[in-house]
């Protein structure tokens, strides 16, 4: 049986990593990271509605996502940095999705205090950042790329967070398979 | 009351002794029951709004019943030039106010329920609000930096350029034929 924390890191090291500030083409787009998400979410053990609703945003994101890449690529933006910010603000609530899921499939379990301690922080990094790149556009012109590096930093940290948190799901993970096996 | 599960969770974790004990859990619940009790009662959404919404009518009141203005001229004509540096503070205190808003809800752990996405419908208008602030502003520079200028007349230009290119085409032309004469 395949891991889904994996396809769920997978999934947010994609929509994080964004290579075309440095110059570059985006090597790992945004939409391959949402359909990444829509596997894991598939994956996770569970019945509850939530997880219906966000596999369904998942994939509604993935449309989105190819589109504004698709403008991206050919080198016309509609809305520019606007588009990138929306798409943002959208990821944050579709995290909070699935925290909640995870919090669920995790309710009485050992990794339960740290997926809520991982949700607190990740969510309230991740909108404040959203908040300081919101107000740098309204901020002075030479201190504009100041304050958006600082909101993106704090998406950084909400990153690593997600990573920690990752490497815990991991390890329950294998010792919930190798107890399987032993059992069996 | 899930908030409150999560903490004795925590409080027992910590204890020394992992047996059982019945007395002690019950103490710790009535404590946390308490502590919640008269949280609920120091910061109630009602005496929060009651305050400013007060203040702001005792201040229409009095605006309406004597006539006066608060119209301060020259406070305004003070901070006339100061007027940018105003609004990037504004901006700033605004800012900060809603982080420390989100870091507080997520932070006391207030999960479940509206404040959550307060936080979110609040982050989105900011959002909005500036947008729309920088569009009413009219910015120097453009955020999105348009590759084909719709105001710039190319085929004037081109024409210009033309015309000059022909003119000293034509020169050139005489000239030369002056010097095979």
């Amino acid at each position: 049986m395949k891991n889904p924390y994996d396809h769920l890191f997978n999934g947010v090291c994609f929509v994080f990593v964004d290579l075309s500030n440095f110059g570059l083409p985006d090597m790992l787009p945004d939409f391959i990271g949402y359909i990444f998400f829509a596997y894991g979410i598939h994956l996770l053990p569970t019945y509850h509605n939530l997880k219906r609703w966000s596999k369904n945003f998942a994939i509604i994101l993935t449309v989105m996502s190819f589109f504004l890449e698709l403008g991206q690529w050919l080198g016309y933006s509609i809305l520019g940095e606007i588009g990138v910010q929306f798409m943002q603000f959208l990821f944050i609530i579709f995290m909070y999705w699935v925290f909640q899921l995870l919090l669920h499939i995790h309710s009485n379990k050992p990794l339960e205090a740290k997926t809520f301690k991982t949700y607190q922080k990740f969510m309230a990094f991740m909108l404040c950042g959203f908040v300081i790149q919101a107000f740098s556009i309204n901020v002075d012109t030479s201190m504009r790329e100041n304050v958006h590096f600082i909101g993106s930093l704090l998406q950084i940290f909400a990153y690593f967070l997600f990573i920690f948190y990752y490497r815990a799901c991991h390890k329950f993970y294998k010792e919930i398979n190798e107890k399987k096996v032993h059992s069996l | 009351m899930e908030e409150r599960d999560y903490e004795l969770f925590e409080a027992l974790k910590k204890r020394p002794d992992k047996d059982p004990d019945i007395v002690f859990s019950n103490q710790l619940r009535q404590k946390l029951e308490k502590t919640h009790i008269k949280k609920k009662k120091r910061f109630s959404i009602a005496t929060i709004l009651t305050v400013p919404v007060t203040i702001a009518t005792l201040l229409f009141v009095f605006n309406i019943g004597t006539g006066q203005s608060f119209h301060l001229k020259n406070a305004a004509q003070l901070t006339i030039h100061l007027e940018k540096d105003l609004i990037n503070i504004v901006c700033m205190f605004l800012m900060l106010t809603l982080s420390l808003f989100i870091l507080l809800v997520y932070y006391k752990g207030l999960m479940k329920g509206r404040l959550v996405y307060m936080t979110f419908s609040l982050s989105f208008f900011a959002w909005v609000g500036n947008l729309i602030y920088a569009e009413h502003q009219n910015m120097d520079e453009p955020i999105v930096q348009p590759s084909y200028n719709e105001t710039y007349d190319y085929t004037s230009k081109q024409y210009y350029i033309d015309e000059i290119q022909q003119e000293q085409d034509n020169y050139l032309m005489k000239k030369n034929e002056g010097g095979m004469k």
